[in-house]
């Protein structure tokens, strides 16, 4: 039965990566990795129960505390970046 | 079962490898950077090695992804096109790859115990540990004590890694003389107006940081360890920062306080070993720290992976520190 | 999918309702140990951290000018 899991989760990790692969804009891809994210978190906690190590759960609750830091670090990059060319360009929007 | 995961996870790494070759938009490059840390995570996880799938991710995903963008911040985000032939360049990499796959024709078959690398020291180490140091987590046992000096090395290439970059960083860049002071002040705030990240991300930090202590003391018993716990810890203060600002960051851990933690971390662990030099064992030798040896050998791991953590802590956040505040001019 | 905002609303599908029923799923299969504990602590995580996140990342598309009206075609022929 976690075999099924397994490979229900691998399929849509693929699936998120030909997303981040494709996507037109960069948020696409932003979105895909942090969609990437959660599934790890899912893929680590069954595949600690199908191994029988109930121990190796730290690891996805590490993951699922450090992927919400990724995605606030791109919005404090695109934060930036729109208001550094407010400042040059003088024009507002 | 295991090796159609492997092989599938390691299809998705070469399909990722291959984008970010070919993107010329830097910043798809880093968040494919991201993808690819979780996948090579996801399979080092499936090869039961799990103190190395928590560095990685805790390391790769998260804090490489900050620093890359930090580093984005201040530079351009699309590759120049390059001039001169790719030619030589691709001949050498495919021989090199030939080469590399003819090697691997004659490695043992992937869990073989008949395999050299189960064969000499590590039978040892499975039954010594038990013995002389008396915790579940062999790995731990290997890292902090058999092998403490290669540790030692590694807690010093950290921390010149950290000097390295503070002293690149140090240069004061050329004053722009258009706009002075308009620029510096906007980068500072952090992500201050945005109320729901801001108030879900300040109720997740003290539970990052208890998370991240529990991963330092716990690694005896599971997975973990200094540098796990310290890249945790210092991913809790780099939230804190991309939502207060990091001038508030730093009013909080000072650059003084943080190069403390850098050389704090390695001054510990170097005077471990020379504490149970003066106290008649060899360099790094724990089991001359307490009366009983295994109450040293804990003694000895305890306090040098909170060596480790401390200059991991300090580095990281030094690093991110420089980027962050280097507002553009 | 023609707009980001419609793949943000599908993401968050999965990682809300997926995660409760996958980790659900598991705890049951776990019973009552430290084991559940942890995957109830990851549950609770995941719920609070994938909302947010999925904010963060539309209000960062707004900020850059992506309105939800329009495709992305149009999108990039305005910003180059």
């Amino acid at each position: 039965m976690y075999y099924v899991v397994t490979i229900a989760t691998l399929i849509t990790m693929a699936l998120a990566l030909a997303r981040a692969l494709l996507g037109p804009s960069v948020y696409d891809r932003v979105l895909a990795a942090n969609m990437f994210g959660t599934k790890t978190v899912l893929l680590l906690s069954v595949i600690a129960f199908l191994y029988g190590r109930p121990d190796f759960l730290d690891l996805a609750l590490a993951y699922a505390l450090i992927n919400f830091i990724g995605v606030l670090a791109v919005l404090e990059f695109i934060r930036r970046r729109a208001s550094s060319e407010t400042a040059d360009n003088g024009t507002g929007r | 079962m295991t090796v159609l995961f492997g092989i599938f996870l390691l299809t998705l790494m070469v399909i990722t490898a291959l984008a970010i070759v070919h993107t010329r938009h830097l910043f798809v490059a880093v968040i494919l950077t991201g993808i690819f840390s979780l996948l090579m995570a996801a399979n080092f996880f499936l090869l039961d090695a799990a103190d190395v799938a928590l560095t990685e991710a805790a390391i790769g995903a998260g804090i490489s992804t900050v620093l890359f963008l930090g580093a984005l911040a201040l530079t351009g985000e699309h590759e120049r096109a390059s001039t001169s032939s790719r030619l030589l360049a691709l001949s050498v990499v495919a021989v090199t790859t030939l080469i590399v796959i003819y090697a691997t024709f004659d490695k043992p078959r992937f869990g073989d115990p008949l395999a050299p690398v189960h064969q000499h020291v590590s039978p040892w180490y499975l039954e010594k540990t038990s013995e002389a140091i008396d915790i579940p987590n062999v790995v731990t046992a290997v890292l902090a004590s058999f092998r403490g000096y290669d540790t030692l090395g590694e807690v010093f290439v950290v921390f010149t890694a950290g000097i390295g970059v503070l002293f690149l960083f140090g240069a004061r860049p050329p004053q722009n003389p258009g706009s002075p002071g308009k620029i510096t002040a906007k980068p500072g705030q952090g992500l201050r107006h945005y109320l729901i990240p801001r108030i879900v991300g300040r109720l997740l930090i003290p539970f990052i940081l208890l998370f991240g202590l529990y991963v330092q003391f716990h690694g005896d018993y599971g997975p973990g360890g200094g540098f796990q716990a310290g890249a945790i810890i210092a991913a809790a203060v780099i939230l804190y920062a991309l939502l207060e600002g990091e001038a508030q960051a730093l009013r909080v851990m000072p650059h003084k306080l943080l190069i403390v933690l850098m050389a704090g971390g390695a001054l510990l662990y170097g005077g471990v070993g020379v504490a149970s030099l003066m106290l008649g064992g060899n360099f790094l030798d724990y089991s001359v720290l307490a009366a009983d040896p295994v109450v040293g050998q804990h003694r000895g791991i305890l306090l040098i992976e909170a060596g480790v953590g401390i200059t991991v802590t300090g580095v990281l956040l030094s690093v991110f520190h420089a980027f962050a505040s280097r507002g553009k001019n | 999918m023609p707009n980001l905002y419609t793949r943000i609303h599908a993401a968050s599908l999965t990682d809300t309702m997926g995660a409760v029923l996958v980790i659900v799923g598991v705890m049951l299969q776990a019973g009552v140990s430290l084991a559940a504990i942890k995957l109830a602590a990851i549950l609770l995580f995941l719920l609070l951290t994938s909302p947010t996140a999925s904010n963060a990342l539309a209000s960062a598309a707004l900020l850059a000018g992506l309105r939800p009206g329009d495709t992305v075609a149009t999108h990039e022929e305005q910003s180059e």
